[in-house]
């Protein structure tokens, strides 16, 4: 069997078949090929047959029954786990697992219990994302297994090879935060599916060392959508601080010290970023560049400081620290950036339930409340 | 000058060092609830830790450091609200100096502000900075300690319109040992948030960490003061506090 990835969903092809055609339509579509459902012991069996790329696992696999009337006993997360262990005993060698399944089931059955989460690389909601955006999906997939072969073979070598694994060198990791790799420098073995997890989970899904394009427009005072020059002024910091590391093809990011030291190393640099407006950035770029193509990010609201820094979770626009609270979110290094919420978002509960402004708030968020009812 | 590779070895330690005590500051300030946003200090650190222009120095500069607390009794004007204070600080020096004067670069302002909903922002800001003397520089016209605290500062001077009959003076610059970030911080919070340094103290990290950067950077300092009114001889200790009367 060919290089592909494998579907096993219970899904009819009726159901199924438009949005396998759209990951396999385009230049970048990728080849998907549905596993027949059986026990879980001969489904596994059966896929250890396959030359895989990746497997894409529905979240109810328990719903349908297939042609020959089988109905698994299994959900998708039993068969990740499965997989998973499998793949730890070297059984399988590390492939990328990705959950698929539509709104519905995913916020019924998925989003209100966190146990197996950590079982996934992605996961994708059938009917807005590979619905909306095939292109987009296919391209992260295809990066996952790129992503993942890569890794295999870093793994083999050992920890020694973590940093060059994200596209830098010894030296400069150095002086970047040693409690970053702390808990895979411990390990006596190495998988890849373990790095992929922690690269993917800890370092681009969340803002720290790496930061986003709407992160990076933000510590810039830059405002995209007005902004012709954005694509140039892109191009020209991703040469110097633009990550090149593993599943950098499906999820561009930027390394947040080498922005520092690239904007302290313009020519007459005012200063650190963080202590200049929006306003002042982009004067100061616009001369640099010699291009009036930029504009400054407005304030979310009028009053508020242009000393941006973070992206309000509610309503998703840069914000100076001093006018928001930190947001909760389990699990965060100490090393990663702390997620925030404007006071207008955590006044009017935008973005909950999932952003919710941290205990720590309660009192500034109690007098900006008091402040606005005054 | 060629410079030795034990001797760049020993100042990326010393800059290894200096970057994680900064993150462990990080630690203890989150981990107590005295600041929530502790990633200046993380930027901080991270820029400590990179290899600067000149092979043998450090440098970094703390932007915006905020600490958010209750207003102090005794306030004026009296005010509703909560007191923010933002500490930001840029430092460099040589690796292997370690002596009363320690930096050749040292800007720390401590801004506080009270935003009431009644009144206009409220402010209050001092300033710590390092005077640089050169050979050629003319006697200051008023007295300038080496390193010195003094009142006000840009961030003042844009609400002079709006002082009332409060009167902004350069003077007086005091005296005062020169502090970097783990000193600074204590500062603000010895200062300006109630009950925050004894709530920091308990915690052995902090108490140690804080006790070596005193030895470090205040003990030979200390030291260079006393001796100032003996050497009346060296020059560079008539810098620390002019006051004192050369025989």
């Amino acid at each position: 069997m060919s290089d592909k990835w494998v579907c096993i969903d219970d899904e009819s092809e009726a159901a199924l078949g438009p949005y396998l055609t759209a990951l396999n339509s385009g230049p970048t579509g990728i080849q998907i090929e549905r596993a027949s459902i059986q026990d879980i012991g001969p489904l596994i069996d059966g896929l250890k047959q396959y030359n895989a790329l990746g497997f894409l696992i529905d979240l109810r696999l328990d719903e349908v029954a297939s042609q020959s009337g089988t109905k698994a006993a299994f959900r998708g997360l039993t068969l990740a786990q499965e997989l998973r262990t499998r793949m730890t005993e070297g059984e399988i060698q590390s492939l990328p697992l990705v959950l698929w399944s539509v709104d519905r089931k995913l916020r019924s059955s998925w989003d209100g219990d966190n146990t197996g989460h950590d079982l996934f690389d992605r996961v994708y909601v059938k009917d807005k994302d590979v619905g909306h955006n095939p292109m987009l999906v296919a391209n992260e997939l295809s990066s996952l297994s790129t992503g993942y072969a890569n890794l295999r073979r870093r793994v083999g070598v050992g920890y020694s090879h973590f940093w060059k694994t994200l596209g830098i060198e010894e030296d400069e990791a150095s002086g970047l935060d040693p409690r970053i790799s702390e808990d895979l420098a411990g390990r006596e073995r190495h998988f890849a599916h373990e790095w992929a997890r922690f690269i993917m989970g800890q370092l681009i899904d969340r803002p720290g060392p790496l930061i986003s394009e709407d992160l990076l427009a933000a510590r810039l005072g830059i405002d995209r959508s007005k902004s012709l020059a954005w694509p140039k002024l892109q191009q020209r910091i991703t040469v110097e601080c633009g990550y090149d590391g593993v599943f950098a093809d499906g999820w561009k990011r930027w390394w947040s010290h080498r922005l520092d030291a690239w904007w302290r190393a313009l020519p007459f640099s005012p200063g650190p970023l963080r202590k200049i407006t929006a306003t002042d950035r982009v004067a100061f770029l616009c001369n640099n560049l010699n291009d009036n193509g930029l504009t400054a990010a407005p304030p979310i609201l009028s009053g508020y400081s242009e000393h941006y820094w973070v992206i309000c979770k509610g309503l998703d626009m840069p914000l100076d620290v001093s006018d928001g609270v930190v947001a909760v979110l389990p699990d965060l290094k100490a090393w990663q950036d702390r997620p925030y919420l404007s006071f207008k978002a955590a006044l009017d509960r935008t973005g909950r339930p999932k952003w919710r402004p941290h205990p720590f708030e309660e009192a500034r968020l109690r007098a900006a409340a008091q402040a606005i009812e005054e | 000058m060629v410079i030795g590779k034990a001797a760049e070895r020993r100042a990326q330690a010393f800059r290894s060092e200096r970057a994680n005590e900064l993150r462990s500051l990080a630690d203890d300030l989150y981990k107590s609830g005295v600041v929530s946003d502790v990633s200046p200090l993380l930027q901080a650190a991270t820029e400590c830790n990179s290899r600067p222009k000149n092979p043998l120095g450090w440098e970094y500069s703390l932007s915006d450091l905020y600490f958010d607390t209750l207003i102090p009794r005794n306030t004026l004007p009296k005010l509703e609200g909560r007191l923010s204070v933002q500490l930001s600080l840029s430092l460099a020096g040589n690796c292997e100096e370690s002596s009363h004067d320690s930096f050749t670069e040292l800007a720390i302002d401590i801004h506080a502000e009270i935003i009431s909903p009644k009144a206009p922002k409220s402010i209050c800001t001092w300033h710590l900075d390092k005077h640089i003397y050169t050979p050629d520089s003319n006697e200051p016209e008023f007295i300038h300690p080496l390193y010195h605290f003094q009142y006000g500062g840009y961030r003042m001077a844009s609400i002079h319109a709006v002082l009332g009959q409060t009167l902004l003076l350069e003077a007086p610059r005091l005296a005062h040992p020169p502090m970097e970030a783990i000193l600074a911080v204590d500062h603000v919070v010895s200062n300006y948030i109630s009950g925050g340094r004894t709530l920091l103290l308990d915690e052995d990290s902090y108490q140690r960490r804080l006790r070596h950067a005193q030895r470090r950077w205040w003990f030979p300092y200390a030291q260079a003061l006393l001796q100032s009114f003996d050497k009346a001889e060296d020059p560079s200790l008539w810098t620390l506090w002019p006051s004192i009367v050369r025989p």
